[in-house]
Protein backbone atom coordinates (compact mmCIF):
# COMPACT_ATOMS: atom_id res chain seq x y z
CA UNK A 1 0.00 0.00 0.00
CA UNK A 2 1.22 3.65 -0.82
CA UNK A 3 0.67 6.43 1.10
CA UNK A 4 1.39 10.07 0.30
CA UNK A 5 3.50 11.28 3.32
CA UNK A 6 4.82 14.79 3.99
CA UNK A 7 7.18 15.97 5.79
CA UNK A 8 7.60 19.48 6.65
CA UNK A 9 10.59 21.21 7.69
CA UNK A 10 10.46 24.28 9.93
CA UNK A 11 14.42 23.74 10.90
CA UNK A 12 17.90 26.00 9.76
CA UNK A 13 20.59 23.79 8.48
CA UNK A 14 23.04 23.43 11.43
CA UNK A 15 20.54 24.92 14.34
CA UNK A 16 19.90 20.76 15.08
CA UNK A 17 19.59 17.40 14.35
CA UNK A 18 16.32 18.34 12.60
CA UNK A 19 17.39 18.96 8.95
CA UNK A 20 19.18 15.69 8.90
CA UNK A 21 16.14 13.85 10.75
CA UNK A 22 13.48 14.92 8.10
CA UNK A 23 15.93 13.67 5.02
CA UNK A 24 16.51 10.17 6.81
CA UNK A 25 12.34 10.25 7.12
CA UNK A 26 12.00 11.00 3.49
CA UNK A 27 14.62 8.92 2.02
CA UNK A 28 14.07 6.26 4.11
CA UNK A 29 9.96 6.75 3.20
CA UNK A 30 11.14 6.61 -0.70
CA UNK A 31 13.16 3.32 -0.04
CA UNK A 32 9.91 1.48 1.03
CA UNK A 33 7.82 2.85 -2.05
CA UNK A 34 5.88 5.39 0.06
CA UNK A 35 4.79 9.00 -2.20
CA UNK A 36 7.11 11.68 -0.26
CA UNK A 37 6.82 15.20 -0.59
CA UNK A 38 9.15 17.23 1.22
CA UNK A 39 7.88 21.51 2.56
CA UNK A 40 10.26 23.93 3.61
CA UNK A 41 9.32 26.60 5.34
CA UNK A 42 10.64 28.82 7.99
CA UNK A 43 14.16 29.00 9.12
CA UNK A 44 14.13 25.43 6.97
CA UNK A 45 14.55 27.37 3.25
CA UNK A 46 18.39 28.07 4.32
CA UNK A 47 18.66 24.10 3.87
CA UNK A 48 18.07 24.49 0.26
CA UNK A 49 20.98 27.17 -0.28
CA UNK A 50 23.75 26.44 -2.58
CA UNK A 51 27.47 26.54 -2.02
CA UNK A 52 27.37 25.81 1.92
CA UNK A 53 30.36 25.12 3.35
CA UNK A 54 29.19 23.36 5.94
CA UNK A 55 33.06 21.57 7.03
CA UNK A 56 33.89 25.19 8.20
CA UNK A 57 31.87 24.66 11.52
CA UNK A 58 32.33 20.74 11.02
CA UNK A 59 29.24 19.94 10.11
CA UNK A 60 27.72 18.42 7.01
CA UNK A 61 25.84 20.45 4.02
CA UNK A 62 22.28 19.16 3.17
CA UNK A 63 23.33 19.41 -0.44
CA UNK A 64 24.46 15.97 -0.53
CA UNK A 65 21.26 14.19 0.69
CA UNK A 66 19.33 16.54 -1.25
CA UNK A 67 20.46 16.01 -4.58
CA UNK A 68 20.43 12.60 -4.05
CA UNK A 69 16.30 12.75 -3.43
CA UNK A 70 15.57 12.00 -7.51
CA UNK A 71 17.50 9.44 -7.20
CA UNK A 72 15.09 8.15 -4.64
CA UNK A 73 12.08 9.39 -6.45
CA UNK A 74 11.48 11.99 -3.97
CA UNK A 75 10.47 14.76 -6.95
CA UNK A 76 7.86 16.80 -4.99
CA UNK A 77 10.05 19.68 -3.27
CA UNK A 78 8.03 22.51 -1.69
CA UNK A 79 9.05 26.20 -0.72
CA UNK A 80 7.02 28.60 1.39
CA UNK A 81 7.14 31.45 -0.71
CA UNK A 82 6.51 33.70 2.33
CA UNK A 83 9.78 32.11 3.83
CA UNK A 84 11.85 32.74 1.01
CA UNK A 85 10.94 36.62 0.81
CA UNK A 86 10.87 37.29 4.28
CA UNK A 87 14.90 36.00 4.23
CA UNK A 88 15.70 38.15 0.74
CA UNK A 89 16.17 34.92 -0.91
CA UNK A 90 15.42 34.65 -4.36
CA UNK A 91 14.51 31.13 -6.14
CA UNK A 92 18.00 31.05 -7.73
CA UNK A 93 19.75 30.77 -4.62
CA UNK A 94 17.66 26.77 -3.82
CA UNK A 95 20.47 24.06 -4.90
CA UNK A 96 17.00 22.13 -5.78
CA UNK A 97 14.29 22.16 -7.92
CA UNK A 98 11.79 23.24 -6.00
CA UNK A 99 7.79 24.04 -6.17
CA UNK A 100 6.98 27.86 -4.59
CA UNK A 101 4.01 27.87 -2.99
CA UNK A 102 1.57 30.64 -1.46
CA UNK A 103 0.15 30.37 1.72
CA UNK A 104 -3.59 28.68 -0.40
CA UNK A 105 -1.77 26.28 -1.93
CA UNK A 106 -0.12 25.15 1.22
CA UNK A 107 -3.25 24.68 2.65
CA UNK A 108 -3.97 22.60 -0.02
CA UNK A 109 -0.49 20.08 -0.13
CA UNK A 110 -1.10 19.77 4.26
CA UNK A 111 -4.96 18.72 2.73
CA UNK A 112 -3.84 16.15 0.45
CA UNK A 113 -1.37 14.33 2.38
CA UNK A 114 -1.95 11.36 4.46
CA UNK A 115 0.41 11.43 6.79
CA UNK A 116 2.29 14.43 7.89
CA UNK A 117 5.23 15.41 10.06
CA UNK A 118 6.49 18.45 11.37
CA UNK A 119 10.24 18.84 12.56
CA UNK B 1 -9.25 2.76 14.84
CA UNK B 2 -5.70 2.06 14.29
CA UNK B 3 -2.90 4.23 15.91
CA UNK B 4 0.89 4.48 15.84
CA UNK B 5 2.43 7.28 17.87
CA UNK B 6 6.06 8.99 16.77
CA UNK B 7 7.48 10.15 20.19
CA UNK B 8 10.34 12.79 19.67
CA UNK B 9 10.06 14.16 23.18
CA UNK B 10 12.76 13.04 25.84
CA UNK B 11 11.05 11.44 28.96
CA UNK B 12 12.75 14.29 30.98
CA UNK B 13 12.05 17.75 31.17
CA UNK B 14 9.47 17.39 28.23
CA UNK B 15 5.66 17.69 29.27
CA UNK B 16 4.77 15.48 25.73
CA UNK B 17 5.95 12.32 27.05
CA UNK B 18 3.23 12.29 29.48
CA UNK B 19 0.63 13.58 27.09
CA UNK B 20 1.98 10.61 25.18
CA UNK B 21 1.72 8.52 26.94
CA UNK B 22 -1.50 9.44 28.03
CA UNK B 23 -2.55 9.53 24.61
CA UNK B 24 -2.22 5.84 24.33
CA UNK B 25 -3.83 5.51 27.25
CA UNK B 26 -7.11 6.96 25.77
CA UNK B 27 -6.78 5.31 22.85
CA UNK B 28 -6.91 1.57 24.01
CA UNK B 29 -9.60 2.62 27.01
CA UNK B 30 -11.78 4.28 23.58
CA UNK B 31 -11.43 0.89 22.24
CA UNK B 32 -8.90 1.72 19.12
CA UNK B 33 -5.55 -0.58 18.70
CA UNK B 34 -2.02 1.13 18.66
CA UNK B 35 0.19 -0.37 15.98
CA UNK B 36 3.03 0.92 17.10
CA UNK B 37 5.16 3.06 19.22
CA UNK B 38 8.07 4.63 17.57
CA UNK B 39 10.58 6.31 19.91
CA UNK B 40 12.63 8.65 17.28
CA UNK B 41 15.61 11.32 18.27
CA UNK B 42 15.77 12.08 22.26
CA UNK B 43 12.41 9.57 22.68
CA UNK B 44 15.18 7.12 22.71
CA UNK B 45 15.77 7.78 25.89
CA UNK B 46 12.25 6.08 26.86
CA UNK B 47 13.97 2.78 25.93
CA UNK B 48 17.01 3.05 29.12
CA UNK B 49 17.11 0.91 31.76
CA UNK B 50 19.25 2.64 33.75
CA UNK B 51 17.61 5.91 34.34
CA UNK B 52 17.14 6.72 38.21
CA UNK B 53 14.39 9.25 38.99
CA UNK B 54 14.17 11.11 41.63
CA UNK B 55 11.49 9.46 44.61
CA UNK B 56 9.35 13.14 44.10
CA UNK B 57 9.39 12.76 40.93
CA UNK B 58 6.85 10.49 38.11
CA UNK B 59 9.24 7.94 36.58
CA UNK B 60 8.09 8.13 33.34
CA UNK B 61 10.52 5.34 32.30
CA UNK B 62 9.32 3.15 34.34
CA UNK B 63 5.55 4.36 33.88
CA UNK B 64 5.56 3.74 29.92
CA UNK B 65 7.63 0.50 30.66
CA UNK B 66 4.99 -0.89 32.53
CA UNK B 67 2.18 0.11 30.14
CA UNK B 68 4.26 -1.85 27.19
CA UNK B 69 4.65 -5.03 29.04
CA UNK B 70 0.92 -4.55 30.43
CA UNK B 71 -0.65 -4.10 26.82
CA UNK B 72 1.93 -5.54 24.67
CA UNK B 73 2.70 -3.10 22.60
CA UNK B 74 5.51 -2.88 19.46
CA UNK B 75 7.58 -0.73 20.88
CA UNK B 76 10.47 0.23 18.60
CA UNK B 77 13.31 2.60 19.31
CA UNK B 78 15.10 4.12 16.23
CA UNK B 79 18.34 1.97 16.44
CA UNK B 80 20.39 5.02 14.41
CA UNK B 81 19.24 7.56 17.09
CA UNK B 82 19.49 5.28 19.84
CA UNK B 83 23.28 3.98 19.23
CA UNK B 84 24.53 7.88 19.05
CA UNK B 85 22.53 8.29 22.57
CA UNK B 86 24.17 5.56 24.44
CA UNK B 87 21.42 3.20 24.68
CA UNK B 88 21.97 -0.39 23.19
CA UNK B 89 20.74 -3.81 22.96
CA UNK B 90 23.33 -6.92 23.95
CA UNK B 91 23.72 -7.45 20.11
CA UNK B 92 24.77 -3.74 19.41
CA UNK B 93 26.72 -3.33 22.99
CA UNK B 94 28.44 -6.92 21.44
CA UNK B 95 28.99 -5.38 17.73
CA UNK B 96 30.34 -1.99 19.27
CA UNK B 97 32.30 -3.36 21.72
CA UNK B 98 30.89 -1.75 24.24
CA UNK B 99 30.80 -2.51 28.05
CA UNK B 100 27.04 -3.26 28.61
CA UNK B 101 23.47 -2.73 27.24
CA UNK B 102 20.86 -0.98 28.34
CA UNK B 103 18.02 -0.92 26.07
CA UNK B 104 14.91 -1.73 28.41
CA UNK B 105 12.57 -5.28 28.23
CA UNK B 106 9.91 -5.23 25.79
CA UNK B 107 11.79 -2.71 23.51
CA UNK B 108 13.20 -3.20 20.25
CA UNK B 109 16.01 -1.36 18.24
CA UNK B 110 15.15 -0.90 14.03
CA UNK B 111 14.97 1.47 11.32
CA UNK B 112 12.96 3.95 10.69
CA UNK B 113 11.48 1.36 8.39
CA UNK B 114 9.55 0.24 10.78
CA UNK B 115 8.02 3.99 10.83
CA UNK B 116 7.41 4.15 6.88
CA UNK B 117 5.44 0.53 7.66
CA UNK B 118 3.87 2.37 11.03
CA UNK B 119 2.77 5.08 8.27
CA UNK B 120 1.21 2.74 5.91
CA UNK B 121 -0.73 0.25 8.00
CA UNK B 122 -2.17 3.10 10.50
CA UNK B 123 -5.27 4.82 10.62
CA UNK B 124 -3.66 7.82 12.27
CA UNK B 125 -0.07 8.75 12.79
CA UNK B 126 0.59 11.01 15.86
CA UNK B 127 3.54 12.48 16.99
CA UNK B 128 4.66 14.22 20.34
CA UNK B 129 7.12 16.73 21.42
CA UNK B 130 9.64 18.78 19.18
CA UNK B 131 12.14 16.18 17.18
CA UNK B 132 15.96 18.36 18.00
Amino acid sequence: MTKSILIINRAGPYADGRAKAALDMALSAAVFEQQVMLLYTGDAVFQLVQNQQADLIHRKSPSAALSALPLYGVEKVYVDQAALISRGLEEQALAVEAEILNSNEMSNLLESADVAFAL
Amino acid sequence: MKFSLVVFAAPDGDPATLTALKFAQAVLDQGHEIYRLFFYQRGVYHGSSLAVYPQDETDINQAWQSFIAEQQLDAVVCIASAVKRGILNAEEANRYERPSANLADNFTLSGLGQWVDACVHSDRVVSFGEAQ
